[in-house]
């Protein structure tokens, strides 16, 4: 039987080469994950700022969202009575939830021009 | 609730505030006195933000600043600004908040009260308005960015604005239904089947108007020439500007009243009516809202479900 003869001295250098040329290519790697997704985050972010500022008469974030239209809850009416929509706070002008009808009987009240 | 018997009951409170009528009605008579403590209370509230002649208000704290960088602002004018410019957004300008310098340019730049005797000077050369899109409003830092060149005139959107929130507040705390009214903006809470019988003219002191209409919840403006006009030394003119000269609105009509879901939306659409001109009913009956247009002949049309020629 033929014993393979052992490895010899050199064989086990080639083998710490190898490892250390695999590891400089994870840190290689690791390195440009890294700066790959700072540049990402940083593209995000300055994007997001570019656009809170290009859209004026819009409210702006400062946490990097880009803008988005003022959506104030101040001028709707009380959500109880049916004029409760969504009126004044919504994107749309909301028609009335009774629609105007005629009367007889005098007006204590007056809407016109002031 | 029929709106007869509901008037027997109805008790009103009026006050001036902002040169011009204010009047105040609830179905339940025990609410008035605490009703009227919430009118003063929100009038008070507003004029110490958005009003424009008031030296100290935090709204010419804004206008003074005319440095073109962000202005801290409290969450009350933060949010008046923002429903100023939503309704600038929602017309695609025509009521716009950035007026103030157009309005003082033909004189308008003190309380109505001392302009209306007329001032001197000469009717300018047309001059668009700055534009709503050069507000910036952000919500987190809660500040306002105006360019350096921009007088906010809030006039119409915190007037109706107020309106609404007294109309909601009373309703809230007290359960009567209620309807304010603040120069002829006109906003109504309650119960679902509250109904106020109102009359419709061109001025809010009218004596006869000459159609009377029941309301429920929501609201009703009226905007117009017929009120709020002087005389820039021999030229007539009015409070109502075309953003897009600078100048009064010199349309087709003289009044638009309009019914909406709040009295924001109604204020926001029949001043708008008012600065489009012709195209108005139009973009009205696209809208789904009643309105009552006059034209400055006197000729009367009427769009959506606005009862047409019933008089009261």
């Amino acid at each position: 039987m033929v014993v393979p003869p052992r490895p010899t001295g050199s064989i086990l250098r080639s083998d710490a080469r190898s490892h250390r040329r695999r590891d400089e290519a994870l840190d290689r790697a690791r390195t440009l994950t890294r700066t790959v997704a700072v540049a990402s985050a940083a593209a995000v972010a300055g994007g997001a700022l570019y656009l809170s500022h290009a859209i004026p008469g819009h409210t702006s974030a400062t946490t990097g969202t880009p803008s988005s239209q003022t959506v104030p809850s101040t001028g709707a009416p009380a959500g109880t009575g049916t004029g409760g929509t969504a009126a004044g706070s919504s994107g749309t002008l909301s028609p009335p939830a009774t629609t105007p009808a005629p009367a007889q009987s005098p007006a204590p009240v007056v809407s016109g021009a002031s | 609730m029929a709106a007869a018997s509901l008037e027997e009951r109805t008790t009103r409170y009026r006050t001036t505030a902002w040169s011009t009528r204010v009047e105040l009605v609830v179905s339940d008579p025990g609410a008035t006195v605490a009703a009227a403590s919430i009118l003063h209370a929100e009038l008070d509230r507003m004029d110490r933000i958005a009003n424009r002649f008031r030296p100290d208000s935090e709204l010419n704290r804004v206008n003074d600043a005319r440095t073109g960088a962000p202005v801290p602002v409290s969450t009350d004018l933060f949010d008046t600004l923002a429903v100023a410019c939503r309704a600038a957004a929602l017309t695609g300008g025509a009521v716009d908040p950035t007026v103030g310098d157009a309005l003082c340019r033909i004189g308008y730049d003190r309380d109505f009260a001392e302009v209306s005797p007329g001032v001197a000077g000469h009717l300018p050369s047309p001059l668009p308005v700055p534009g709503w899109r050069s507000v910036e409003l952000d919500e987190e830092r809660s500040t306002v960015r105006v360019g350096a060149a921009t007088t906010l005139d809030l006039g119409a959107t915190a007037k109706a604005l107020t309106a609404d929130r007294v109309a909601r507040t009373v309703f809230a705390r007290t359960g009567s239904g209620v309807l304010v009214s603040l120069g002829g903006d006109m906003a109504v809470d309650g119960p679902a089947d509250v109904r106020f019988v109102v009359g419709v003219a061109d001025v809010c002191d009218a004596e006869d108007p000459p159609e009377t209409v029941t309301i429920g919840p929501g609201g009703l403006a009226t905007s117009g020439v017929g009120s709020r006009h002087w005389l820039l030394g021999r030229h007539p003119v009015h409070h109502l500007i075309d953003p897009r000269t600078g100048l009064p609105v010199g349309g087709p009509w003289r009044t638009v009243t309009v019914a909406a879901g709040s009295c924001v939306d109604a204020n926001t659409a029949s001043t708008a009516s008012m600065v489009m001109g012709e195209p108005a009913p139009g973009w009205l009956a696209a809208r789904g809202l009643p309105a009552r247009l006059v034209r400055v002949d006197g000729r009367t049309a009427s769009v959506g479900d606005w009862p047409s020629g019933r008089q009261g």
